[in-house]
């Protein structure tokens, strides 16, 4: 593409400069005025001249002030009739010259281009556009001085080498096999992601260097097999205790080499190090990091102690055991009861949920509850906090207890799409179960097709910190459910009311309960209902005067939070919430279409003013109102800590890359892998020997263990980025 | 047929509405970029690449107009539009009405 124009362009530029151009383009075509845009400049004047309409590839002359479609031929008309040859489309920026009937590209005329489209897209808050990549002076004679190309195409068997076995290394081939092809790992080794920080003396001794060499290996279209001695020694340098010949556990392996290159990663001197995983920032830690959160609920006060573990794979107990909760069996408050007999997982998912359910700490590990200051005895839960992009599930076949080392061969069926929602903390609630059957009754409902007057299902769900947990969820246009919790101190929910039926229950936990039922509006008061909430000892709480149209709730907590519900009629829902001395939440005229919450966190500079719009998929998006500026698909999810995370949605759903297998006993066994490569083709790597498999054989396999890349099944997942912004 | 006529002028005048409105609060450039990314991200824009390189092999380089590359690939990019993709679009352009419904 040259950008040489042609010469008609030339002319023009001699006569009339590139004025015109830049105020067409800045005006109609990427307008980056705010002002602009609201006096409707492009919106009320992009129409043609001829046929006002907007469609059909509008392009403006160059010369006199005339919009036309070019579908409908209005612009070559015009162009013929008064011999003005250029024109601009008013899409794309570029300019289609009559004489030449081409598209022509001037460099000046791009570049003015490209100038306005930077600013446009910042006004609008818009992330850099996607350019193509394009090759720099140098890359430019690297290429022509190596002219042979190679063709990646669907079949091809580029990216497969076998590994020699070193004498029982197949652990180390196995995960080396499984880490060359993690898909997001080699994207950034072969985009030479790597900036070794290491002094040029110790360059060898860099193992991200390594496998970056390695990558280079696996990718240079030799299909020998590769003999990782250099790897290899490097390893046995940095992990004394995997030294040596024996045999070693996959596992350990996988856990020593992402250690060890975590560290690499930021050099010697540990720059931007630190101790704390949370502030690492390196291709390992946006990997393969997940948050495991613990939750140790006291049995006396109920009060929760949560923390935020950051875990490189998940470690899943086989064998014989209690079997999972599920929520209907449990109820309210009443914890996981250990039943008699023993179940055995046969599944991954099966595992999960035993590794997520609640376990109850005997009496022999009364721990001290840091609220009630009693020595109580308490259940613990895990659930997952955080996924990381890469997860890596770890069946722990290998059982070491004094004196036997035995390994349990139970097959464990997995599947090749996981999803992770059940286990994730947001799934969780302290009352167990309640929330996750809503849930999961609002997920089937949330299938059907939906117009714009059938609002269907929505699923908020806010959290504040610490302190009183909201839960919002509403059904249809006459169902509301809205979930109030306070945890730890006084509860409190809403449900399900009807235009017809309101059932309100309040519960104030530990102290005098209150319990509202099942009143509508033709039976008790229907025009004038007054209650009165006092909860004991301290916050006082009132409701006051609601009739049919009209609902007052004042609520007021003196010295707590405070809590302000005002005027509600069957259409517009005013709710203010104010929290003092913490983060103040203010909920504002919602109607049933549209839900504006004014998010303010007191104390910190940040004041957001956000429309909430909750789907149908589940997503909320969050727009902020001042700036009219969207941020995507957005979800804004309110956790139990008391953190607000707002990030894009994130999809769940997991789906296998790599499985590694160990088979025969063990004191004497070999470990093969299975990875995929491309979307769809399995291959067996056994030491030197890489073979197709069929995926039904994979999923057949005994797997030790499994990695699992999270797949952009959703197109809104968009799983490179998670942000924390508000943070209480 | 009157009838028709008449709907079909309210269609297209709704139609230049939306319009107007999208392109006052800047949505419509936001829409395009989010369609831009998604096309990209399922792999759409490769394929038409693809396919018009086909098509330039086809009726050789010197011959070949724009004209021709979009009678040819317009209806065919319509169609490879995969089924979520306008479906998350159409979702954002009700999301967008309803706001401006209210306001």
């Amino acid at each position: 593409m040259t950008m040489s124009g042609c010469e008609h362009i030339q002319e023009y530029k001699a006569t009339h400069g590139t004025r015109p151009f830049r105020a067409i383009h800045t005006f109609f075509i990427a307008c980056s005025s705010a002002d602009a845009r609201e006096r409707k400049v492009p919106a009320k004047s992009s129409l043609c001249h001829s046929c006002h309409t907007y469609g059909g590839r509008l392009h403006a002359c160059l010369y006199c002030i005339y919009f036309g479609c070019y579908g409908a031929k209005h612009i070559q008309n015009h162009a013929e009739t008064t011999g003005h040859n250029l024109a601009v489309d008013m899409t794309y920026g570029t300019v289609y010259c009559f004489w030449c009937n081409d598209y022509v590209y001037d460099a000046d005329f791009e570049e003015i281009a490209r100038k306005q489209c930077q600013k446009s897209d910042t006004s609008l808050g818009l992330k850099t556009k996607f350019f193509p990549w394009e090759p720099n002076e140098l890359e430019t004679e690297l290429l022509r001085q190596n002219p042979k190309r190679r063709k990646v195409e669907s079949r091809s068997s580029v990216g497969l080498r076998g590994l020699i076995n070193l004498g029982n290394t197949c652990f180390m081939n196995c995960i080396v096999q499984s880490l060359i092809h993690t898909p997001v790992l080699r994207d950034f080794f072969l985009a030479d992601q790597h900036i070794c920080h290491l002094p040029p003396v110790n360059a060898k001794q860099c193992l991200v260097c390594e496998i970056a060499r390695l990558f280079q290996e696996f990718y240079s279209g030799n299909s020998a097999p590769h003999i990782p001695y250099r790897l290899l020694h490097l390893v046995w340098t940095n992990a004394r205790h995997l030294a040596g010949y024996e045999q070693q556990d996959a596992h350990e392996f996988l856990i020593a080499a992402l250690d060890i290159l975590h560290r690499h990663c930021k050099g010697p001197n540990g720059l931007n190090h630190g101790d704390n995983p949370h502030h690492c920032n390196c291709i390992i830690d946006q990997i393969f990091t997940g948050g495991l959160q613990s939750d140790v609920t006291c049995q006396q006060c109920k009060n929760v102690s949560t923390t935020i573990d950051p875990i490189w794979d998940i470690s899943l107990d086989l064998g014989p055991g209690p079997p999972p909760s599920n929520g209907s069996n449990s109820s309210p408050s009443s914890n996981y009861s250990n039943s008699p007999g023993t179940y055995e997982p046969t599944s991954l998912v099966e595992c999960l949920k035993r590794f997520t359910k609640p376990e109850h700490l005997g009496s022999s590990a009364k721990i001290k509850c840091g609220s009630c200051q009693s020595y109580q005895e308490s259940t613990k839960q895990l659930t997952m906090k955080k996924l990381p992009i890469v997860a890596c599930f770890h069946l722990k076949r290998f059982e070491h207890s004094t004196g036997y080392h035995k390994k349990i061969s139970t097959f464990v069926s997995f599947p090749e799409e996981l999803d992770m929602t059940p286990f994730m903390s947001s799934s969780r609630n302290n009352n167990n179960g309640y929330v996750n059957q809503i849930i999961q009754e609002s997920t089937k409902s949330l299938s059907c097709e939906n117009n714009i007057t059938d609002i269907g299902c929505w699923k908020i769900f806010l959290v504040c910190c610490g302190q009183p947990q909201w839960y919002y969820r509403s059904r249809s246009l006459y169902m509301l459910h809205i979930f109030l919790v306070c945890c730890g101190q006084q509860q409190w929910y809403y449900r399900s009311w009807l235009l017809y039926m309101l059932h309100i229950f309040l519960v104030c936990c530990g102290q005098p309960q209150w319990y509202y039922r099942s009143w509508s509006l033709y039976l008790l008061h229907i025009y004038d209902l007054q209650i009165f909430l006092v909860c004991c000892g301290q916050p006082k709480w009132s409701y006051r005067s609601w009739s049919f149209n009209l609902l007052h709730i004042f609520l007021v907590c003196c010295g707590q939070p405070q809590w302000y519900y005002r005027s509600w009629s069957l259409y517009l829902l005013h709710i203010f919430l104010g929290c003092c001395g913490q983060p103040q939440w203010y909920y504002r005229s919602w109607s049933l279409y549209l839900l504006h919450i004014f998010l303010v966190c007191c104390g910190q500079p940040h004041r957001y003013s956000l429309f909430v719009v909750v789907n149908h998929s589940g997503t909320i998006e969050v727009g902020c109102y001042t700036c009219t500026c969207y941020i995507y698909s957005l979800v804004a999810v309110v956790n139990h800590s008391g953190t607000i995370e707002v990030g894009h949605y994130t999809c769940y759903i997991y789906s296998l890359f790599a499985v590694v297998n160990h088979s025969g006993t063990i004191e004497v066994g070999h470990y093969t892998c299975y990875i995929r490569q491309h979307k769809d083709q399995w291959f067996k790597c056994d030491d030197h020997m890489i073979s197709k498999a069929m995926s039904s054989e994979v999923l057949n396999s005994e797997g030790c263990m499994n990695m699992r890349n999270v797949f952009a099944v959703l197109p809104q997942a968009d799983f490179r980025v998670w942000m924390t912004i508000v943070e209480a | 047929m009157a009838d028709l006529q008449e709907r079909k002028i309210k269609d297209a005048q709704m139609r230049a509405t939306i319009n107007q409105k999208l392109v006052e609060t800047g949505e419509r450039e936001r829409l395009k970029e989010l369609l831009r990314t998604r096309l990209i991200e399922c792999g759409w824009r490769d394929q038409l690449k693809a396919h018009c390189k086909e098509i330039v092999k086809h009726k050789g380089l010197e011959h070949i107009t724009v004209d021709d590359l979009v009678s040819e690939i317009t209806p065919k990019g319509r169609a490879l539009v995969p089924d979520n993709v306008k479906k998350e679009l159409l979702q954002r352009i009700r999301t967008f009405l309803a706001q401006q419904s209210n306001v």
